[in-house]
């Protein structure tokens, strides 16, 4: 798929989109790392990272200086306001702090703070798996892939889907009805199972049932709904199966392009219950889904995961 | 299978009870009703369809009496030549009652004219229109100048890759509807389709069933499982959803609202809503039909 993409124009397209994604990442505040630590900007701050990592890794193969530059900005913040940045890190994403470290090292600006950080991670999923007799919920699976990759943790081995546990399967309608708690869990199960796109999915039929099937109608449901994150994160999940349908993913990319307004921002038009001419906050997650999604459409041998392996 | 087959039947019973409803010339003016010519065609396709299957049903019988008194009264046939875009519905109507009733309607001397006049097939039409209307001269030997079926067939949006998150419902219809004249049973073309295209159509039905059972648009749905029927593909889970969709959907009087109104969370807006013939005729014609095709592959219920 990718590599039939690769030779045509929509490769050229969304080499395009992705540069003017990246190009967006630098305007207003968004580059501001400093501002508010409060909310959600020192998050910001590494979805920016990881972002730039993304798009340098597929536009230019290295490491730009805007990264280094940027990574240099984090490393020092954290460095001079270490309680603060740990109470921020608490509330972010694992897998994004984990991913953050891992370029943070590619880029030789390796942060104290933030191993120490991973290293606390992992200590506590150590002990939580001693503890525990369940199967790993694929959310934490993917962290421990993570921070095995950064040599944190030994390899957990391969992800088990546990089956229901209890009563029959739902019925195809009540699958396809899925609301998106429930599609978002079945796209974890698929970046654990296939390790972020990094493997092919250990005999996907009878584990993920009718998932794979369904994929294409929830990722065209999504966009028809404005769920650009839910869909563009559904489009990921397909391209890590085997066998994806060109006509799809086509599908797909060509949604998220066509939400990219003319500054290189990815974003819905406004809801209806808002006010004609406001423009919503821009959303830096949005941006790196897309870009994390677009960057793994167009090049067949990047993954996000695989990129920050040491 | 039972309760799908009971389905159907009970969508049949609507129908003949409310056929004074399709009667284009039951209004209070003699002028016929466009919309209820087009409800009489629409029944005459259903009946061709089920009289094959259920040749001694009287519901049926009385459809067809319908039907043929219809054709003997002058205000309808002549209404065509004042209504040439009508006329695919006019010779789907002659085709149900020459094959199922060997009949030879008297409205033949005013398709010709029609015909010779050169209208419906020199005006603007979409291309699954066009598609129909050869279908329908040909499925009754009437000679034309349209162009080949592969000719009209790539004009379609069938014989495109649309992006399904764009399709429209509009577009969706031109889709069903082109695979109905393509790949009728009863009258097929299947090598007008290139092979190469077959998987593409079948997986953009899927997808589209799949979003007609989310977004709850019923008659798209059973116009989908028909397609799949005719395309002989069976998306097993998807035909299940969506066949569980419609019986959900179903009232007791076997009507099917064209929208499912539970989805608004209150299943009671349904069962309280007074009959709305022109909205709910199609899709419960239409399931009376698919219920029964479906029935044949054995889909449960």
């Amino acid at each position: 798929v990718t590599s039939n993409l690769e030779q045509g124009r929509e490769a050229a397209s969304l080499r395009t989109s992705v540069a003017a994604g990246r190009k967006w990442l630098f305007q207003g505040d968004n580059d501001d790392l400093g501002r508010d630590l409060r909310d959600n900007g020192f998050r910001s701050a590494l979805e920016v990272l990881v972002a730039l990592w993304i798009c340098d890794q597929v536009l230019l193969g290295r490491a730009s200086p805007e990264i280094h530059r940027h990574a240099r900005r984090i490393s020092a913040i954290m460095a001079n306001r270490k309680g603060e940045i740990v109470r921020v890190l608490l509330r972010c994403d694992a897998a994004l702090v984990v991913v953050a470290c891992g370029i943070l090292r590619a880029v030789d600006s390796r942060s104290d703070v933030l191993e120490e950080f991973c290293r606390e991670i992992a200590d506590g999923l150590r002990l939580a798996e001693q503890r525990r007799d369940a199967a790993t919920e694929a959310p934490v699976y993917l962290t421990m892939i993570l921070l095995h990759s950064l040599g944190h943790l030994p390899d957990p081995g391969s992800f088990r889907l546990e089956p229901a546990r209890e009563g029959p399967p739902d019925r195809p309608l009540q699958q396809l009805l899925a609301d998106d708690p429930t599609i978002q869990q079945h796209l974890d199960s698929i970046s654990a199972l296939t390790q972020l796109g990094d493997r092919p999915a250990p005999n996907p039929g009878p584990t993920l049932g009718l998932v794979p099937t369904l994929l294409p109608i929830w990722m065209s449901h999504s966009f028809r709904t404005f769920k650009l994150d839910l869909g563009a994160s559904i489009l990921r999940a397909i391209l890590y199966l085997e066998d994806a349908d060109p006509r799809v993913i086509r599908n797909g990319t060509g949604a998220i392009l066509g939400h990219q307004q003319s500054d290189g921002e990815f974003s819905c038009p406004p809801g209806l219950e808002e006010p004609i001419g406001v423009r919503r906050k821009p959303s830096i997650g949005t941006q790196l889904l897309c870009l994390w999604t677009l960057a793994e459409c167009l090049n067949p041998g990047f993954r996000l995961a695989r990129s920050v392996r040491v | 299978m039972t309760s799908l087959l009971q389905s159907g039947d009970r969508a049949l019973d609507w129908v003949a009870g409310n056929l004074a409803a399709f009667d284009p010339l039951g209004g209070p003016v003699s002028q016929p009703s466009e919309f209820r010519i087009i409800a009489l065609g629409e029944l005459a396709l259903l009946s061709r369809t089920l009289h094959r299957h259920r040749p001694n049903d009287h519901r049926l019988e009385r459809c067809f009496s319908l039907l043929a008194a219809t054709w003997e009264r002058r205000e309808y046939t002549d209404w065509l030549l004042h209504r040439p875009f009508l006329l695919p519905v006019y010779l789907a109507t002659w085709a149900a009652l020459r094959d199922e009733q060997g009949r030879q309607p008297n409205v033949h001397a005013a398709i010709q004219a029609v015909l010779a006049d050169g209208y419906p097939i020199l005006s603007e039409q979409w291309p699954s229109q066009r598609l129909e209307l050869r279908y329908r001269l040909d499925a009754l030997g009437i000679p034309h100048h349209l162009p080949s079926y592969r000719r009209l067939y790539m004009e379609t949006a069938l014989s495109k890759p649309l992006p399904t998150r764009l399709i429209s419902d509009s577009d969706s219809y031109c889709i069903t509807h082109a695979i109905f004249y393509l790949m009728d049973p009863f009258f097929p073309h299947e090598d007008v389709i290139p092979r190469s295209h077959i998987r593409r159509i079948r997986d953009i039905v899927g997808e589209l069933l799949g979003l007609s059972i989310l977004e709850g648009n019923l008659d798209l749905v059973i116009e989908l499982l028909i397609c799949c029927h005719y395309l002989r593909w069976l998306p097993r889970h998807l035909v299940d959803a969506g066949v569980e969709t419609v019986l959900e959907a179903q009232l007791p009087n076997g009507r099917i609202p064209p929208l499912r109104e539970s989805a608004s969370g209150d299943n009671a807006v349904s069962a309280q809503r007074p009959d709305t013939f022109s909205s709910d005729f199609h899709p419960t014609l239409l399931w009376a039909e698919t219920s029964l095709l479906l029935s044949e592959w054995d889909v449960p219920s």
